[in-house]
């Protein structure tokens, strides 16, 4: 039951930790350097599928609401709205029901079916330029998320670097980022700490298409701090991104390698096939993000 | 009651202002540079130490477009290019004088969500009168448009790569 508890905790911290882009991105989690323009906005709605466990059936899915604002050219803020669903059934080593999403107390049923939809919480990101990748050798940005809900606090922070190529047409990425999460579940109180670095490549190979590969390290520790190791889990997978005037789309999948470290007899309990599951990661990630930008400087002839 | 969840985004009813295609066709915009003139299409064919310095002096690795050069009848250059965009190609056309110097910059397609103040006659007019010699740098003699930077610097390394050409090929010619 312990392992319960523990996966409602590491459920939201990747869920929303993972959930990361900023204005139009042709990567499915990284964050790029680039800021809105001054005075618009984007609505975006991002849904991240994390998709099979061993065995039995999973899905969660986490959905944002979001709305971007370009304060000026070097900073920008936005505000979230995450709700989730997560349809589970006996889909853990053990037989048992659970995994992220998932909050199954003493009283639940641990091999029967649990579906459920629910608002999340809420969040404000603000982002830093303080070097533009367009106009100097390095694009690097600073990031801070808060975020509270009924059943979790967290802050994130991030750092993103980037570098283009060939006429900006080749973009690379990379995100080294830090969340420290609590969160209240049916078990009790929780703390984590999560460490990841995420690496990125895309490539516009024609007009509007971009497509590129992305990879994930995410690192795990008990409690407030980086003293407890709990795992290391390794992802990578193809993104491909479709951009107009009117909107864009970017679409994105991640499979865990068979390469997992796991540090704690707990841990170990999850892991199947070199790969971790239980309480927080699944096989496959996906990832399906559309944006709408409006308050575009008006065009001059009209 | 039971509902999808994955087809469950709610699209805000949200639009952006204002979007163009193409402001000018190519003839259009060679008889608002040159009102009245001559035109001959000059064919060129670069070798590839030519296209190395074109690139070496506009940081452009885009193809230059070799069918896009007028000789202006009574001396003078009309040239149209494509640079990138963050979406689409921009399609751009630059007059050249005599000695080959700046005489306008004109945008002829520009698809993009954001960036549309490159338009601006104020901005285009930064180039009027460069040469070869100058800079034409995003940030040094050209000034950026916040928000359309990305255009802003393609365009400017654009015109570099025109004038670049000027000197290189159109000048022997």
């Amino acid at each position: 039951m312990r392992r319960h508890a523990t996966a409602l905790l590491l459920a939201a911290t990747l869920g929303w930790s993972a959930l990361a882009s900023a204005g139009e991105s042709p990567f499915g989690w990284i964050y790029t350097a680039d800021i809105h323009p001054p005075g618009t906005y984007e609505y975006e709605h991002h849904s991240y599928l994390q998709h099979d466990q061993v065995g039995g059936d999973y899905d969660y899915l986490i959905n944002q609401e979001e709305l971007e604002y370009g304060v000026n050219d070097k900073f920008q803020l936005a505000g979230y709205l995450n709700w989730s669903y997560v349809d589970a059934y006996r889909n853990e080593p053990d037989g048992m029901t659970g995994g992220p999403g998932t909050d199954i107390g003493m009283d639940d049923d641990p091999f029967g079916r649990y579906r459920k939809t629910r608002f999340e919480s809420v969040s404000v990101e603000a982002i830093w330029q303080i070097m533009n990748p367009l106009t100097q050798p390095i694009g690097f940005a600073l990031y801070v998320e808060p975020e509270i809900g009924p059943r979790e606090r967290e802050i994130e922070i991030r750092a993103i670097v980037q570098k283009n190529f060939l006429d900006d047409r080749l973009i690379l990425a990379a995100n080294a980022w830090t969340a420290f999460e609590h969160e209240d579940s049916k078990m009790g109180p929780m703390q984590e700490t999560m460490l990841e670095l995420d690496l990125g490549a895309s490539y516009r190979f024609a007009d509007n298409w971009s497509a590129g590969i992305e990879a994930r390290n995410h690192r795990e520790y008990d409690g407030y701090w980086y003293g407890n190791k709990a795992h290391s889990a390794w992802f990578l997978g193809p993104n491909l991104h479709y951009a107009t005037q009117r909107w864009w789309l970017t679409a994105a999948w991640r499979h865990q390698l068979p390469v997992v470290q796991a540090f704690t007899q707990e841990q170990r309990d999850v892991v199947y096939g070199d790969r971790i599951y239980g309480d927080e990661h699944s096989r496959n990630e996906f990832m399906l993000k559309i944006g709408i930008p409006f308050g575009t400087p008006r065009d001059m002839r009209q | 009651m039971k509902w999808q969840p994955f087809l469950g985004a709610p699209l805000a009813a949200l639009s952006v202002s204002a979007y163009a295609t193409q402001y000018f066709t190519v003839e259009q915009a060679q008889a608002r540079m040159f009102p009245g003139a001559k035109l001959a299409h000059v064919p060129l064919q670069l070798d590839d130490a030519i296209r190395g310095q074109l690139h070496d002096a506009s940081g452009i690795h885009e193809p230059f477009n070799e069918d896009g050069v007028w000789k202006v009848d009574g001396g003078g250059w009309f040239i149209v290019d494509k640079v990138v965009g963050k979406h689409e190609m921009i399609t751009y056309a630059v007059s050249l004088t005599a000695s080959g110097a700046v005489k306008d910059v004109e945008i002829l397609d520009y698809r993009e969500t954001y960036g549309y103040e490159v338009r601006k006659p104020e901005w285009r007019a930064q180039f009027t009168g460069k040469t070869a010699a100058d800079p034409v740098k995003l940030g040094q003699d050209i000034r950026n448009i916040s928000g359309a930077t990305l255009s802003s610097k393609h365009i400017t390394q654009g015109v570099k790569r025109v004038l670049a050409l000027y000197l290189l090929v159109l000048s022997k010619q």
